[in-house]
């Protein structure tokens, strides 16, 4: 173990290497109230045991920590509540930084000074950090580290709700692409506030959302817990609490919700769709615990998506939602970015289930969706216009093509979707006019494949009213003849059709369809 | 010579699509009038199912907007 002290200002900075090992990793989560020993049974110390380790996680091997650091997040809980107990709870944290290189207190020096041959190595084996906060038990802070795609990129992976942080190390500034992390505290936050928090780490990098600390989220919610009692220690958030401290930050909630569960396919759906907009949802899960359930929060910010594939013509409607086949989302019970799998129409296998002695799996009671106010289309309302759509078109291409038709729904910021066409191969004439056309900041957009080929797109105005006629526009991506036979098509069965689409409006949208296929 | 700069800039822009491809041999695409057979009506009217049951997902009930997430 190599140590080394400077004295700063009647502080004493003390900085410590320690090989990244079960027992050193366990000391350094420990403080004056949580021994090692107690560390070590708490899930969290497993989860990121593995997460750091070598079994197909970040490969961290050597810990740099760092004593007597002031966590702004940490500063601000203990302003509001530690700082009024009559026991003297400390207001300096320490912070475990860790690396995927060896280091040693010569190099570590030269990485500081600038003096080091190769400094990008050193500082590129930079893995994030975990602060660890003076209070008993719940001791995982302000936690930033990489993503399972830092140290095995695999192109189906997607992690949509991530942001840069700069991270300062010793002087030296360094950027890690991350989502963060932290327990709940159990006194100013249980699962609730630490999911909104972790949301809105992300969201706020949009000026309109405002980050707080979770105390502040807790206060946002309400002034008494729901059943009357006081607000702190906080036992939990309702989802009208959770709606309410969503839009004191600067933003709108859209809940869904099934009987008796939500479903997987649904759940599939609405993450594929809401992702590109870039900030993590909140699912309300029902977890296994003891002999019965409880209700759990946790953070989305990623997915595991194939791409579109060739699929047989069904009856069904075919989604690219259904290519998801895992989850990662942050756990304050467990750690970030954990791994979920689905398992049948509407469980879920979590570390909660993985924990449970009969294994019981864990279920969806409700999709917090955490929105831009100008967002007032919903996934609901384009899915029932893609549904007719569907229908027109499966009868139009029956028993003549190879591929089903696979519908891909999403809500885009309108400069994305410019950005897209540039590399679609469309008629130049085509490409500027929707390049040089003035669209809403948000647009939905269905698009229709077959096989791995995008053949076309439909787009609609995210930011209108759901009884206007939305259409945008169509873009075809297929030779201009067949545009012309289903122009025809629809012509001739115009009176069978128009039932099909959105009740109001929908001579609008048949003449939509129309006037694009002409 | 826009479309030549992006090809420049994106050398990897997928050819144009070709109906060929995804149609059944010696199948080919026609304006026809549609029959409404029995199989077609129920086909329609289940989409028309499908589509109000999504009006049904909007609505969640008192109870559950109260229910405490704690754990």
């Amino acid at each position: 173990m190599n140590n080394f002290a400077w004295l700063f200002n009647f502080k004493l900075l003390q900085v410590t290497i320690q090989v990244f090992d079960e027992q050193n990793f366990a000391d350094a989560l420990s403080n004056a109230y949580t021994k090692p020993e107690a560390i070590k049974i708490k899930n969290h110390f497993q989860y990121f045991k593995d997460y750091l380790g070598n079994g197909g996680g970040l490969n961290a091997q050597y810990m740099v920590i760092e004593e007597n650091y002031i966590s702004k997040d940490y500063l601000h809980d203990y302003a509001t509540y530690y700082a009024f107990c009559f026991e003297n709870y400390p207001k300096f944290c320490k912070r475990i930084h860790f690396f995927n290189t060896t280091v040693t207190a010569e190099l570590l020096n030269k990485a500081i000074l600038g003096t080091l041959d190769s400094p990008v190595d050193f500082w590129s084996s930079y893995l994030g950090f975990i602060v660890v906060k003076p209070i008993p038990t719940t001791v995982i802070g302000f936690t930033v580290l990489k993503d399972y795609n830092s140290s095995n990129n695999k192109i189906d992976r997607h992690f949509w709700g991530l942001r840069y942080y700069k991270v300062h190390v010793f002087g030296h500034e360094l950027e890690i692409n991350s989502l963060a992390f932290q327990e709940q505290d159990t006194v100013l936050a249980a699962c609730a506030t630490t999911a909104i928090w972790s949301m809105l780490n992300k969201a706020s990098t949009d000026s309109h959302t405002i980050l707080k600390s979770p105390n502040q989220i807790t206060r946002d919610a309400a002034n008494i817990s729901s059943d009357g009692s006081r607000l702190f220690p906080n036992k939990g958030l309702s989802v009208l609490q959770i709606c309410q401290a969503i839009f004191n930050s600067g933003l709108v909630s859209e809940v869904k919700t099934m009987q008796p569960s939500v479903t997987n396919l649904y759940t599939k759906k609405i993450l594929n769709a809401y992702s590109p907009i870039g900030i993590p949802i909140i699912l309300v899960i029902k977890v296994p615990e003891g002999i019965g359930h409880g209700l759990h929060a946790i953070t989305v910010s990623g997915y595991n998506q194939s791409p579109p594939s060739a699929i047989a013509p069904k009856p069904d409607i075919s989604w690219h939602a259904e290519n998801i086949d895992r989850i990662y989302a942050h756990d304050d019970q467990f750690g970030p970015f954990v791994r979920i799998n689905f398992k049948d129409d509407i469980d879920l296998i979590t570390p909660w289930t993985d924990n449970h002695p009969q294994h019981l799996p864990t279920n969806v009671t409700n999709i917090i969706i955490p929105l831009y106010p100008k967002i007032r289309i919903t996934y609901e309302d384009i899915e029932f216009i893609v549904r007719g759509l569907d229908a027109i078109l499966s009868l139009f291409f029956k028993n003549k093509i190879k591929y089903d038709l696979v519908w891909d729904i999403k809500i885009q910021f309108s400069e994305n979707f410019k950005k897209g066409l540039l590399s679609i191969a469309l008629d130049e004439e085509k490409k500027l006019t929707l390049l040089k056309k003035s669209m809403p900041k948000y647009i939905w957009s269905a698009s229709c494949y077959m096989d791995t080929s995008k053949v076309f797109e439909f787009t609609f105005d995210a930011t209108d009213v759901s009884s206007n006629m939305i259409a945008e526009d169509l873009i075809w991506y297929l030779p201009d003849t067949e545009k012309e036979i289903l122009h025809e098509y629809l012509t001739r069965n115009r009176s069978i059709f128009e039932s099909t689409l959105i009740k109001k409006q929908r001579q609008h949208y048949y003449e939509f369809l129309l006037n694009r296929l002409s | 010579m826009l479309l030549q700069k992006i090809m420049e800039k994106n050398p990897t822009m997928p050819e144009k699509l070709q109906m060929v491809d995804f149609l059944i041999p010696n199948a080919t695409l026609s304006a026809f009038d549609l029959e409404l057979t029995d199989e077609t009506k129920k086909f329609l009217d289940e989409t028309r199912q499908q589509q109000e049951e999504l009006l049904k997902l909007k609505q969640i009930s008192d109870e559950q907007l109260r229910m405490v997430v704690q754990l």
